[in-house]
């Protein structure tokens, strides 16, 4: 008989079984915890995503102030600048909404 | 019933659910790759500390080529050659052998695995888990390759390697 021969009839042999509910029942803790956390990663992840498309646009009128700057167009300069002072008014008011959403979130509760 | 990939993605969502049915349908799998590794001592508790693993680290999990339990394997892998690193390595099971065999230590059967035992005692850790994986665990050489972090070809020419090392062992 080869090698390869023997540790196959080995591994048909059976094997004593492992007490799975004891081992899971030991695990249950580690489990809600580790989903507690999945949740707020998950939703960690979702701010950070709209934080990045609320930044987009501001981004945009930015390159387009800075373009319009270095062609000496002025007046288009201060049009791309004008609503960007309004964008950023807009979340200095939205920043105190943002972090009682956030802290809300991590107590597990939605209370807005 | 959902796959083992969706199992996955949904416990990296945060559901306990489909964690805790990912972590019951791993435990003996993994508590036989350990069985056969480490000996029958440390199986149970290695066991357990690979699902804790899987447990902390399933949010890392991304679906790809590999099917779930390659990477699953990984972190088993990881764990074993991280504790026989550790301690030395206990001794293969050999009290098994009896009960096996239904009390006739010369029967055939026995023999057999005494011998398969015997000679896969006598690999290092990384190899011998290696041969596990492939012999007991019936896995790809493409899943061993992801699990090991190397190539199948590789795998493929160490597990030739392995077998060869076993095969004059037991001629000696």
């Amino acid at each position: 008989m080869t090698v390869e021969e023997l540790l196959r009839k080995d591994a048909a042999l059976a094997m004593p079984a492992p007490d799975t509910k004891a081992a899971m029942g030991e695990l249950s803790p580690h489990i809600a915890k580790a989903a507690h956390q999945a949740k707020l990663r998950a939703s960690r992840r979702r701010e950070a995503g709209m934080a990045a498309a609320a930044c987009l646009p501001a981004l945009a009128l930015l390159a387009g102030a800075a373009s319009a700057a270095l062609l000496g167009d002025w007046s288009a300069c201060l049009a791309q600048l004008a609503p960007l002072g309004a964008l950023a008014v807009a979340a200095l008011a939205a920043l105190p909404v943002l972090e009682h959403i956030r802290a809300s979130g991590k107590n597990g509760r939605m209370t807005t | 019933m959902l796959t083992d990939e969706q199992l996955a993605a949904l416990a990296a969502q945060g559901n306990r659910m489909a964690l805790s049915q990912l972590a019951e349908r791993y435990h003996e799998r993994l508590f036989r790759f350990y069985y056969k590794c480490a000996g029958p001592n440390m199986a149970a508790d290695m066991a357990q500390a690979a699902l804790l693993r899987l447990v902390e680290r399933v949010h890392r999990y991304r679906a790809g080529p590999q099917p779930f339990s390659a990477w699953l394997f990984t972190l088993a892998y990881r764990l074993f050659i991280d504790e026989t690193r550790k301690k030395r390595p206990l001794p293969l099971p050999y009290e098994d052998i009896r009960r096996i065999a239904g009390g006739r230590e010369e029967s055939a059967a026995a023999v057999e695995r005494q011998e398969a035992q015997r000679l896969l005692r006598t690999l290092k850790p990384d190899l011998r888990a290696m041969v596990v994986l492939r012999y007991y665990m019936d896995q790809s050489y493409e899943e061993i390759a992801t699990a090991m972090g190397t190539s199948a070809v590789r795998v493929k020419w160490r597990l030739h390697d392995a077998l060869e090392r076993m095969r004059k062992e037991a001629q000696a």
